[in-house]
């Protein structure tokens, strides 16, 4: 069980973090980037508990929910949810043996 | 480009459940109808303009649709800005016709969506292959396209308090208004608790907040002024069309319950010099029931955060003040993926000609049309208008 770290990236010449991987940076559209740290925390944008997933790998797996967070740090992440939450909601990622972000309600 | 431009003739393909036709045979189909509506033959075409389609995955899909067709246009194109494809394209043909490049232009497209690839096949290919996800931080988590569009819908509720109950009268009317068309998919009356009883898909969009999944075609014929005054009318005029960017992916957004159809729609009413108001009908791309909800708001039918109570109070039933999608929409008329925008363009056509039978609208003078692509991405909308609007 690990914390799924995404490559998230911070502008080198004007400091603005990205989670979408662009070649350069879109704000001031600078080349130059180096890994950033996110501290793991964040708000419940929105969310949907899915129950008719789109295959049948995934079908065994539901109901289960995605969401958009808003880290700490400022930019906007998809990730995975464990147990029930609402929009606006405080959650920290939590350790996952999933090839993605897992969150929960923060206690 | 206001008035530049007419739209002489729309037609479809039989849409629903159409074994006998692959895309080309219904893309044929919906070419033929809209020449015989235009009066014209496939000699007059000079232009084409068309889609990707999902289901085959042509290399180059103007050049088939061409080759199919027995074409030979000193223009083509093919548009993939999504669901805004529809309207995209005929924005992208009166270009052609105003600059000389192109004198009638044919805009067709469609799919074989549910015969070609089964309903669950066109599902999961929206969800991989239609690019709607993030390969790398979005497909990984599982998201049908219903789910992104869910975001959309739990966040808007979170912020407007909008209701499944609002929700769900955009399927009501829709399907109220497919009944009225013998070309529809799905024509069965259901009520808002009929759409709250559907089984869940993703919360809070039950299968019936969904569209369906079709075989179809549509085709919508573009040309000139001068042209279309030797054409027997009415016809629809383009009197503004705009486009507006928002995001690619439905993560790399900021306010999602603001899209970019604030731009597209006042690009549009600035361009024809109208204002929202001043509609007689409206062709929405309703993906979803949420879509058309946010879509109203956006392109400013409403303020934001009452597209709810808009529609609850039955204004875009077909007796309210602004009828939308009296075809039945993507919700009931068809939905063949990615090219289904043309449709609404289909429809609003149609309703101009006059030639829309047992759903034809008393007041058809102006109308929005809009597309949206993508996961309330990207848009194009346009503004149409009859002879005596230019």
């Amino acid at each position: 069980m690990t914390l799924f770290r995404p490559d998230i990236r911070r502008c080198t010449d004007c400091g603005t973090l990205r989670v979408y991987p662009k070649p350069l940076c879109p704000t001031c559209h600078g080349p130059n980037s180096a890994p950033a740290q996110i501290s793991g925390k964040g708000r419940v944008y929105s969310f949907s508990v899915i129950h008719r997933a789109s295959n049948a790998a995934l079908a065994a797996e539901a109901p289960y929910t995605i969401a958009l967070i808003d880290l700490a740090e400022g930019p906007r992440l998809p990730a995975r949810i464990e147990g029930p939450i609402t929009c606006g909601d405080a959650v920290v990622q939590i350790a996952s043996d999933s090839p993605y972000p897992v969150f929960a309600r923060r206690p | 480009m206001r008035g530049m431009a007419a739209l002489v003739g729309a037609g479809e393909s039989r849409i629903g459940k159409i074994p006998d036709r692959d895309s080309l045979g219904l893309m044929a189909d919906a070419a033929c109808a809209a020449l015989a509506d235009a009066g014209l033959s496939f000699a007059d075409i000079d232009g084409l303009i068309t889609t990707p389609s999902r289901v085959e995955g042509w290399p180059m899909p103007c050049a088939v649709v061409a080759g199919a067709l027995g074409l030979r246009p000193r223009y083509f194109s093919t548009v993939d800005v999504a669901g805004a494809s529809g309207t995209a394209m005929i924005q992208q043909a009166a270009m052609a016709v105003a600059t000389g490049a192109a004198e009638v232009v044919l805009c067709v497209a469609g799919q074989s969506f549910l015969s070609g690839m089964s309903r669950a096949g066109a599902i999961e290919a929206m969800a991989t292959r239609g690019s709607a996800a993030h390969a790398e931080l979005e497909q990984p988590l599982g998201p049908p396209i219903p789910a992104l569009y869910a975001l959309l819908a739990e966040r808007h509720m979170h912020d407007f308090g909008t209701t499944r109950e609002d929700m769900a009268r955009v399927a009501v009317e829709a399907r109220r208004n497919a009944a009225l068309n013998p070309n529809a998919h799905k024509r069965d009356m259901i009520t808002v608790q009929d759409v709250l009883d559907a089984p869940m898909i993703a919360t809070p969009l039950g299968r019936l907040d969904c569209s369906l999944v079709s075989d179809g075609a549509g085709a919508v014929i573009v040309t000139t002024a001068a042209r279309a005054r030797h054409l027997a009318g009415p016809h629809g005029w383009l009197l503004g069309a705009g486009y507006g960017f928002g995001h690619a992916w439905v993560g790399d957004s900021g306010d999602l319950t603001t899209t970019a159809a604030t731009l597209s729609g006042a690009a549009a009413f600035a361009q024809a010099g109208l204002r929202p108001d001043q509609m007689d009908f409206a062709c929405l791309y309703d993906c979803f029931t949420i879509t058309v909800i946010a879509e109203l708001e956006d392109l400013g039918f409403c303020p934001k955060g009452e597209g709810g109570a808009y529609v609850s109070s039955g204004a875009i039933a077909r007796e309210g003040v602004l009828p939308v999608n009296p075809h039945g929409g993507l919700m009931s008329a068809g939905h063949c993926g990615l090219p289904a925008g043309l449709f609404h363009v289909v429809e609003a056509v149609t309703q101009m000609r006059g030639k829309a039978g047992a759903r034809q609208l008393a007041r058809r003078d102006t109308a929005m049309v809009h597309g949206n692509g993508g996961i309330i991405g990207v848009h194009c909308s346009l503004i149409l208008g009859s002879e005596a609007t230019l």
